[in-house]
């Protein structure tokens, strides 16, 4: 009796909490929405509003592979091979291992005309088979398999002959798994790289306007920034010639915060 | 009166005569006053040097800047005009002078010939004026002095060199003062020569200060044998050292070097590569290439990067069009030269070729000869081949597009070359900006198997000295002992228990004084107090609270005991005993 006469309290409040949550998931799009209806402008061919929608989601602060990866393809399709490359290098930082993202950045690189900035060897491109993070859990899972056998063999001494070949081998994991850590903070965060996304930019022998060209860099060329003085870039290309850029001209990796201090 | 008109008829012609002549001397005198006068400021001229010739023209400007006949061994050009106004009692009258450099450019005895000018008032005509040009060697006064003003030399780097050997040269041109310097004209039969560089310096010379103009540019024999390089000659207007009513007088004069000889050897024939095709420096190149893991049909890009000393622009790239098997593009070639002069520098060749099977290995090696002057000798730089990776297009993915017309003129399936659709899921949100490992929670998460270890390891350490201390451990065990016992007098006070109590006190002073003085519990007994605790230098008053806790213990086992109330204020009594127990040390 006392159930049923609070059933009739309850069951009001129940419909109109999942009358709200339907009323404002129809009155405000979610980022769902906001891709479908990106995809969608790409379906019909319209990849320049396309790229725009991926990229107002991006600036409003979702991120997924799939939401860089087809960015890229817009950005691809609407011939900007530079910014395609960067959306797919955003995707790949995501997602590794997707074969679609890399098949399309190998794609888009083998489209631009000056070639990869380094070809990446086997160690490089074995490190990069997990993400940055990927390494970080992986590297922390071996700290606990570590650390619980010895915290295990000072609660029972008796166990310490049993558990010291878990240890030991935790041990040597956790400096294998360690190392490729810092190498894949190294490649993440220690070599930048630059992505050239203009259809044709001067690299110059100084970092001021008045320096003569050097050489000229192609729409989607991938460099390598060996310095840096205010809003120029020193970079070095895959013939090894080096030089200076104007920062707006490329896009570096990893990307620096909007407001980050020049100097 | 007849007399007289015969004397007036014989005077009358001479009257005549006389008027007459008055007249042509006026006309004379008249035709004089606007006729023009040329003429040369020298009849003799060394070879080289250069006369001026003036036109003056009084009152009776020229339609236009007269042509000059050409004559040959003269160089005859124009140099400018001047106006000359006068004043004299009140009349005014003005002259027009056009001036022209006459140079002499072969010895001997030459006629600027009678040229005709138009004028307003019609044409006239110039005298003829004859000029002589010295043979070389032979100076006028003038040019003596000419020549201590300002003098050329040629400085090659070198007098013997290899056909098709670049080397620099230099055109030395010393001058007092004088501006309008004009490039070195330089007599090179058998040479190209590159573009000219100017520097300009001051130098001391017999005593006196030269400005100097270095004219640096490279030349390379196009032929064999003693060939003769220069004379060299500089233009420029001297500054005589005269001084006229304007200032400083200027001379344009035209001094030259000596000419060299030049020994030019041919290449040799012994040891000629058979790819060799006529670069002559010193030259290095790298090979490169990217990407190296491709699919059949993906671009790869060719980089070949030729630096060093000599004519770059003609040294050949290493061909690559007769590679097999690679579909290739023609190459972009891009020559960067690093010094003023461009002898040394750098060629890039970029040459994107595209893998047609899987069976390829490598991209070809790549050779480079050329004859080496400095060391006599012909050189080929080889440079190993690229070893490449060709897999077979996904799925046809990377096939380059072929499209055949089918028999039936349809142009059939096309092979895709395109990237992957896009995803129509967003997936699971993620940042690739913030790491985990920066992350306080992930950070905070990892502390806990660290804490749990330390912490079981304070906690092991722990035991294991009280295992290995029996007093720490008895000292703790009897500490222990004492909690629970104070918690049971409570009990028996409670529950008016006199012998309870009592018996539980007695316990609880055997076991802390037994643990004081390192004694069996059992062992203890009133006895103690002056035997042991006392040496121990334990002070009057405890030892008097405890015999009095002895004494009543013994009491209340063989007499019987106090009431709940007088046993409950006993408690913090035996408590403070306890305490002033435990500070006990045992001294023996």
């Amino acid at each position: 009796m006392k159930r049923g006469r609070e059933a009739p309290g309850i069951a009001p409040l129940i419909a109109a909490a999942v009358l709200w949550v339907q009323w404002s998931a129809a009155a405000v799009p979610g980022p769902t929405a906001d891709f479908e209806a990106a995809n969608k402008l790409f379906e019909q061919g319209r990849f320049a509003e396309a790229a725009a929608g991926y990229e107002r989601l991006l600036a409003s602060g979702q991120h997924s592979a799939a939401l860089h990866f087809n960015l890229g393809n817009a950005r691809f399709r609407s011939g900007r091979l530079g910014p395609a490359i960067v959306a797919y290098r955003e995707a790949e930082l995501l997602a590794p291992r997707d074969p679609d993202v890399r098949a399309n950045l190998q794609f888009a690189r083998n489209r631009a005309a000056g070639g990869v900035a380094d070809a990446p060897a086997l160690w490089h491109r074995a490190l990069t088979t997990l993400s940055v993070d990927e390494w970080t859990a992986l590297a922390a899972v071996c700290l606990w398999l570590f650390l619980l056998p010895l915290a295990a063999a000072q609660w029972r001494p008796r166990a310490q002959g049993s558990l010291r070949p878990f240890a030991c081998g935790a041990a040597v994991a956790l400096v294998a798994v360690g190392a490729c850590l810092a190498a894949s903070l190294h490649i993440r965060l220690g070599s930048p790289t630059a992505v050239v996304t203009r259809p044709e930019v001067n690299v110059r022998y100084g970092p001021v306007e008045e320096s003569k060209t050097s050489f000229t860099l192609r729409d989607g060329t991938e460099v390598r920034v060996i310095g840096r003085k205010e809003d120029w870039l020193q970079v070095l290309d895959a013939s090894r010639r080096s030089g200076w850029v104007k920062d707006s001209l490329v896009t570096e990796f990893p990307q620096r915060p909007a407001g980050a201090k020049r100097g | 009166m007849p007399k007289a008109d015969d004397q007036l008829r014989k005077r009358e012609p001479a009257r005549w005569s006389r008027e007459w002549v008055a007249l042509a001397l006026i006309a004379f005198l008249v035709g004089r006053a606007f006729a023009i006068t040329a003429g040369l400021d020298r009849n003799t001229i060394a070879l080289g040097e250069t006369a001026t010739l003036t036109l003056t023209f009084p009152g009776n400007a020229p339609r236009s800047v007269p042509k000059l006949p050409e004559v040959p061994g003269l160089a005859i050009t124009f140099a400018g005009q001047s106006r000359q106004i006068s004043m004299v009692n009140g009349v005014t009258s003005s002259s027009i002078t056009l001036s022209f450099h006459v140079q002499g450019r072969q010895p001997g005895d030459h006629v600027i010939p009678s040229f005709p000018i138009e004028l307003e008032s019609g044409k006239q005509n110039t005298p003829a004026m004859p000029i002589k040009v010295l043979p070389r060697g032979e100076r006028t006064a003038v040019s003596s002095e000419m020549d201590k003003l300002a003098f050329v030399r040629l400085v090659p780097s070198r007098k013997e060199c290899y056909l098709g050997e670049i080397f620099p040269i230099e055109v030395q041109l010393y001058y007092a003062a004088g501006r309008d310097i004009q490039l070195p004209n330089l007599r090179c039969e058998g040479f190209t020569v590159g573009k000219m560089v100017g520097e300009q310096s001051a130098v001391p010379m017999n005593g006196a200060l030269y400005n100097l103009v270095r004219f640096r540019t490279l030349v390379t024999p196009v032929k064999t044998g003693k060939l003769p390089l220069g004379p060299a000659e500089c233009q420029l207007m001297v500054q005589l050292r005269a001084q006229d009513f304007f200032g400083f007088r200027l001379q344009q004069y035209s001094p030259q070097s000596e000419a060299v000889e030049i020994n030019v050897l041919p290449l040799p024939e012994a040891g000629r590569p058979a790819d060799f095709s006529g670069a002559v420096g010193q030259f290095d190149f790298t090979y490169a290439a990217g990407p190296t893991n491709v699919q059949v049909g993906d671009p790869i890009t060719v980089r070949i990067r030729i630096t060093g000393r000599g004519a770059l622009d003609q040294v050949p790239v290493p061909s690559l069009g007769e590679w097999r098997d690679f579909k290739t593009y023609p190459p972009a070639v891009k020559v960067d030269m690093s010094d003023p002069l461009s002898v040394m520098g750098v060629k890039n060749l970029e040459q994107v070729v595209m893998p047609q099977n899987t069976g390829i290995r490598e991209l070809p090696p790549v050779a480079l000869s050329f004859f080496d002057p400095e060391q006599k000798a012909y050189r080929t730089i080889n440079r190993a081949a690229i070893p490449v990776t060709v897999k077979a297009g996904a799925g046809g993915a990377q096939q380059p597009t072929v499209v055949l017309p089918g028999k039936s003129g349809d142009p059939g399936p096309a092979a895709a070359v395109d990237i992957v659709h896009i995803k129509p899921h967003l997936g699971a949100a993620a940042s690739a900006q913030s790491l985990l490992l920066t992350k306080p929670w992930f950070l905070a998460l990892q502390s806990l198997p660290l804490s749990a270890w330390l912490g079981l390891l304070v906690w092991r350490r722990r035991e294991e000295r009280l295992a290995n201390n029996p007093r720490l451990r008895r000292q703790r065990e009897v500490a222990r002992v004492l909690a629970a016992g104070l918690d049971e007098l409570r009990a028996h006070a409670g529950a008016n228990k006199p012998a309870e109590f009592h018996a539980t006190v007695f316990r609880l002073l055997q076991e802390q004084l037994g643990e004081r003085l390192d004694l069996p519990a059992s062992a203890i007994t009133q006895s103690v107090i002056e035997e042991r605790l006392r040496p121990a230098g334990v002070d009057d008053a405890t030892l008097a609270v405890v015999r009095e806790l002895f004494e009543s213990c013994d009491r209340a086992r063989f007499s019987g005991g106090q009431d709940g109330a007088s046993l409950a204020v006993l408690v913090p009594k035996v408590e403070s005993v306890f305490d002033l127990l435990r500070k006990v040390e045992d001294r023996r």
